[in-house]
């Protein structure tokens, strides 16, 4: 759009698309890349900010860590309805059991007692009270304190913009494969042009598949009314979705529909009668052989649940869960296995076989289930979450650039105008400001006493508390000693995280690396290559000064660009 | 472990072989630009070493959405290591060039065996 009225091309009204469609949102939009990111590792988060489950360490075997369990609920609660096990994984080093009356659901999402269980001695462990990686992840697509539908469609628009802010980018883009490589350092604004460019190209398939699966995963929020219509609830809309994969012989269909889902799962379809029956104690079969069974036919796949539904009587059922999903084009599916409870045989399969997705399904399933990385093994985990590093890279070097290409103008017409300043402050704020609240709020974690009530909340009014503190910070200082402070500050604060971790109950790095318990040990680890992150931007900046000589050289840059 | 190292060699060759197709980057990587034959080979090399890191992906599990999934994570950290080191590295990018080969054929032994 020209101020003269000149004719344009379509990469120029694209560009400007780009730059004033992402700058609206940009702050939110990183915030939620960010806290969005974070939300891979939750669990490990959560983990981490539960210091009294650090000293569980877990054998390597699944028959001994369910032996565990076993010996522990063998020995409370003997006449359980039904008993479920988590068993340790990778990402959480604890035993979770859940244990439910005789007449309740076995298969519900929600009720039953959960107690949480050390994995190698079956001690009950309790830890305090704190919303972990919850809230972070709440706060990517709810934020906080906001009612939840106003807030998931603020965040829904966000996403959108993003979306626009994609595509205008791609076109903007004047050389995207001949520039493919290139990365010049050292050349102002060239340079986070190039940063910019780099981040959103390499990972281009991530930021897609993350945008638009965050749309569709609005989509029922912001738009329910064509499921409404159809579907008593949304859940009944899912639970069809799920059905329409697996392919069951039609008379058993209505028997054993499919292997249980963890969530969207129909709470009236359960078995819950049973406990009502006439049932005669007996011993439970010995697991053992039937979890050697289970590897032996999912080599690839650890036990990530068991239930026993009826346990020590005739009719005890025991049922094993996989870790990870199907695959990501089947949303929601595990394998599972089903035992007698008694003689330990294994139950004949009832013929169901997995449906190839419709195209339109696959889709929402395979970018669904990546987005929120379902049932996914570690390493795929890792990708995703370093591409998420790389967004916000992407998103941050984005609002960067636009405050230094309108350096050199503001520099010329001597003060700096009021958008401008707000934007400094906004980009100080949002970008390192909130990696800051995140570090408080892990520190609050430790020093808030333990048993306080209500501490959750508190701990995340630290959060905001540290946030706001920076915004004024930033609103007072100079805008490139802000800077350094501010990188100085969380630099410091990530580093000492770790210390901080053992001084204050956690299990110290040294231990937990020996011990090979990651969850923990690559918390912290992460923590110390975050701080090199902020340390490195720390020189950084403070060597910047002397580029400001060159400064026609960067004029010319940004008349490149602009051609 | 061996298996993603693998995919993630080949498409580090891959990327630097159609980098070696690419003017500005013969002169970093050859200190002079290559005829045109030699380019069109080292982009047809380079576009095959990305398809084997997919078909790797594909034989080693029989998820096709996954492996999908996993090749084109592995792709972007592949492109990010290859441009690192065109800009910082620029005289060393035939020790990453090595390196991939190497592990190429240390995580293809390890499978294998």
């Amino acid at each position: 759009m020209r101020v003269d009225g000149k004719a344009e091309g379509p990469r120029q009204s694209m560009s400007w698309l780009h730059t004033w469609a992402s700058l609206i949102l940009g702050w939110l939009l990183y915030a939620i890349f960010v806290t969005g990111t974070l939300s891979f590792f939750q669990n490990e988060i959560t983990v981490w900010m539960k210091p009294e489950l650090h000293q569980s360490v877990p054998s390597q075997s699944q028959i001994q860590q369910s032996q565990v369990a076993l010996n522990y609920l063998q020995q409370h609660h003997p006449n359980a309805g039904s008993w479920s096990i988590q068993l340790p994984t990778s990402r959480q080093n604890t035993t979770v059991v859940n244990i439910r009356g005789a007449n309740e659901d076995p298969r519900a999402r929600r009720g039953g007692t959960r107690v949480i269980l050390d994995s190698a001695t079956g001690e009950v462990l309790e830890a305090r009270e704190t919303r972990g990686g919850g809230f972070l992840y709440r706060f990517h697509f709810e934020l906080y304190g906001l009612d939840r539908i106003w807030a998931r469609w603020i965040v829904g628009i966000a996403t959108l913009l993003m979306f626009v802010a994609i595509i205008s980018g791609i076109i903007t883009h004047k050389k995207i494969f001949k520039d493919f490589f290139t990365f010049r350092p050292g050349k102002g604004q060239r340079s986070w042009l190039d940063a910019h460019n780099a981040t959103a190209v390499f990972a281009l398939p991530f930021h897609l598949m993350i945008t638009f699966s965050g749309l569709l995963l609005l989509l029922f929020t912001l738009m329910p009314w064509g499921i409404e219509r159809v579907y008593e609830n949304r859940g009944a809309f899912l639970q069809e979705q799920r059905q329409a994969l697996i392919e069951t012989p039609k008379q058993e269909r209505s028997q054993r529909p499919a292997a249980p889902a963890e969530s969207e799962h129909d709470p009236q379809r359960g078995r819950g009668e049973r406990g009502q029956k006439q049932v005669q104690a007996a011993p439970l079969a010995d697991l053992a052989p039937i979890i050697a069974d289970a590897h032996k036919q999912w080599p690839n796949n650890p036990i990530g649940t068991i239930s026993i539904v009826a346990p020590n009587t005739t009719k005890a059922e025991i049922e094993l869960r996989a870790l990870h999903g199907e695959s990501v084009a089947h949303r929601n599916i595990y394998q599972s296995l089903s035992y007698n409870g008694v003689t330990g045989v294994e139950k004949p399969d009832d013929g169901s076989s997995l449906n190839n997705p419709s195209v339109p399904a696959a889709i929402y399933n395979v970018t669904t289930t990546l987005h929120e990385a379902r049932g996914v093994d570690l390493p795929l985990r890792w990708l995703l979450f370093l591409s998420g590093i790389l967004g916000t890279l992407m998103v941050a070097t984005g609002l960067l650039l636009w405050c230094v290409k309108r350096a050199p103008q503001q520099e010329k017409q001597g003060y700096k105008s009021l958008g401008y300043r707000t934007v400094e402050v906004l980009n100080i704020t949002a970008i390192i400001g909130l990696p800051i609240a995140c570090a408080v709020y892990f520190y609050a974690n430790r020093l808030i006493d333990a048993n306080l009530e209500k501490r959750s909340a508190l701990e995340i009014r630290c959060f905001f508390i540290a946030w706001g503190l920076v915004f004024i910070y930033a609103l007072i200082r100079k805008h490139r000693q802000a800077w350094l402070d501010m990188l100085a500050l969380a630099t410091l604060l990530f580093a000492a995280l770790p210390i901080f971790n053992f001084m204050t109950g956690g299990t110290p790095l040294w231990s937990s690396i020996s011990n090979g318990v990651w969850v923990i040990a690559s918390f912290d680890l992460a923590m110390w290559v975050l701080a090199l992150l902020f340390a490195f931007s720390f020189i950084k900046v403070k060597n910047h000064q002397a580029l400001s000589s060159k400064k026609p050289k960067a004029g010319k840059a940004a008349q490149e660009h602009d051609e | 472990m061996s298996w993603f190292i693998l995919v993630w060699a080949l498409c580090n060759l891959g990327f630097i072989a159609l980098a070696c197709s690419m003017s500005k980057h013969q002169k970093q990587i050859f200190k002079r630009e290559l005829d045109a034959q030699k380019t069109r080979l080292a982009s047809v090399i380079g576009w095959i070493l990305l398809t084997l890191g997919l078909i790797s992906c594909l034989i080693y599990q029989d998820s096709v959405s996954n492996m999908i999934s996993y090749w084109l994570g592995v792709l972007s950290f592949s492109a990010l290591a290859v441009g690192l080191s065109l800009s910082y590295f620029e005289n060393h990018i035939k020790i990453l060039a090595l390196a991939s080969v190497v592990f190429t054929v240390i995580s293809f032994a390890l499978i294998v065996i």
